[in-house]
């Protein structure tokens, strides 16, 4: 190949520069480089820039997207556990109730709220006139066995969700408790893989981010060192300058 | 392609966390195992990263772009067939995104000073003599690519990422930027040319830049 039938062909040398020619090619390119000092300088000026891009490093990533984990808490309602929408019901009633020091009395064909802790109460009286003395005592029975209901009801979740908070299942026939304990251990499972893959991407972070700064820090340091003997130099210079000139006035007189 | 490695400088990853392969968790993915995408979105969040900042040139647009990709990704898993790699899918999102974000911009990517160097006080302690930049570019071989690489075209400047530090052969390039394979080596010459000059221009030749 002579020196000039590869020199119009940029995309040869591109191919040759990237390795991305057969082998023939390639063989035929290398016979017209050896010939050609125009191509051969103009490919160790890109194979100098292809050495300069690699020194290109973005700054460290911080992007840790991840899909949002489908843990209990962000579970429909209807796939969460029972004891644990129990507790939390009953959480936070007692918890309402005791804040507001909650009061609810039934009786004498009125309802009577009482809220607060200092609070003046509150009766919502009804007059008996209105309503019919039948209908009234009937109602109030009705509050009466649906308080009580509401009230058998909570203590009942209460007391099964600290039984079963507070202790495993029983016996091994338990079978609600040994589900439970199963999907506890299965979340405990799933959290621990959870932490070890987060564990270790925050290690390759830090290893980074000390990384560069202990880059940064040396570029820092590079320049005021520079910076330093350069201004130490002059200094030096123009003491010296001083000096001679003292030097020469005074052998002048 | 270049598999993704954790870190950009040869940091190493949890590879032991990360047995399947890309197609096994697109796969998973699709039927709604979450933990599979995620695990893709560890495995080329960093590439994708390194991609959107060396186009874009700003880490907070690149951040953007990151999540964006894999939020479309997310969205539109159910629709991926495998008739591309997803590597090469997930790349064609982002780079989609990066192109509507300078189109939106309509102005040349900056680069960011880089972390560390205090230009307050460099501007206060340098001489008249050398600028800001020349002394930071001086002592960072980084920052001088970095402003070459804003000078060109945005075609050519994300050809030479693609390949320079994505590993793509033309093809993939091809495929990405929708365009002819002879017009992706175009662009690759086209752009090292005009980087190299401006790397003459800048004082940095190099030994085998000199013809000897």
């Amino acid at each position: 190949m002579s020196s000039t039938i590869g020199c119009g062909n940029k995309q040869r040398l591109v191919e040759y520069l990237y390795r991305e020619d057969s082998g023939g090619e390639r063989a035929d390119f290398e016979r017209h480089l050896a010939t050609c000092v125009r191509c051969t300088e103009e490919l160790r000026g890109l194979e100098f820039v292809r050495q300069e891009l690699a020194e290109w490093a973005p700054p460290p990533a911080r992007v840790h997207f991840r899909l949002a984990p489908e843990s209990a808490a962000r579970r429909p309602l209807w796939r969460q556990p029972l004891w644990g929408l129990a507790a939390a019901a009953t959480l936070l009633l007692a918890v309402g109730a005791a804040v507001a020091n909650l009061d609810v009395r039934v009786g004498g064909g009125e309802i009577v709220i009482r809220t607060g802790w200092a609070a003046p109460t509150i009766a919502a009286k009804r007059p008996a006139a209105v309503v019919p003395l039948s209908t009234a005592a009937a109602r109030e029975q009705e509050w009466q066995a649906a308080l009580k209901d509401l009230e058998t009801r909570l203590r009942t979740d209460f007391a099964k969700t600290s039984s079963a908070a507070a202790q495993p299942p029983a016996s091994p026939g338990d079978v609600n408790g040994a589900a439970l304990l199963r999907e506890v251990r299965a979340l405990i499972s799933e959290s621990e893989k959870r932490q070890d893959r987060q564990l270790a991407l925050r290690l390759t972070d830090m290893v980074q981010d000390v990384e560069a700064q202990r880059r940064a820090d040396l570029v820092r340091i590079e320049q005021n060192m520079g910076q330093l003997e350069g201004l130490t130099g002059a200094e030096a210079a123009r003491q010296r300058e001083m000096l001679n000139y003292l030097v020469r006035v005074s052998q002048r007189r | 392609m270049k598999q993704p490695r954790r870190g950009t400088r040869g940091t190493p990853g949890p590879g032991f966390l990360m047995a399947r392969t890309d197609e096994e968790l697109v796969a998973l993915s699709i039927r709604g195992d979450r933990d599979s995408f995620d695990q893709l979105i560890l495995r080329w969040e960093r590439p994708i990263y390194a991609l959107a900042y060396r186009v874009l040139g700003r880490e907070e647009e690149a951040r953007d772009v990151v999540q964006e990709t894999f939020l479309r990704a997310f969205r539109g898993i159910g629709n991926f067939r495998g008739q591309a790699k997803f590597s090469s899918w997930i790349y064609r999102i982002a780079l989609n995104l990066c192109r509507d974000w300078i189109r939106r911009e309509r102005r040349t990517p900056v680069s960011p000073t880089p972390e560390g160097v205090d230009v307050i006080e460099l501007a206060a302690e340098q001489g008249p003599v050398e600028s800001i930049e020349e002394l930071v570019a001086r002592h960072d071989m980084s920052r001088v690519v970095a402003r070459a690489m804003e000078r060109l075209p945005e075609e050519q400047r994300t050809a030479i990422i693609l390949k320079e530090y994505h590993g793509m052969t033309f093809q993939e390039i091809a495929d990405l930027q929708g365009c002819p394979l002879s017009t992706v080596k175009t662009r690759l010459y086209q752009g090292l040319s005009v980087l190299r000059r401006h790397l003459q221009e800048q004082g940095h030749h190099g030994s085998a830049g000199q013809g000897s």
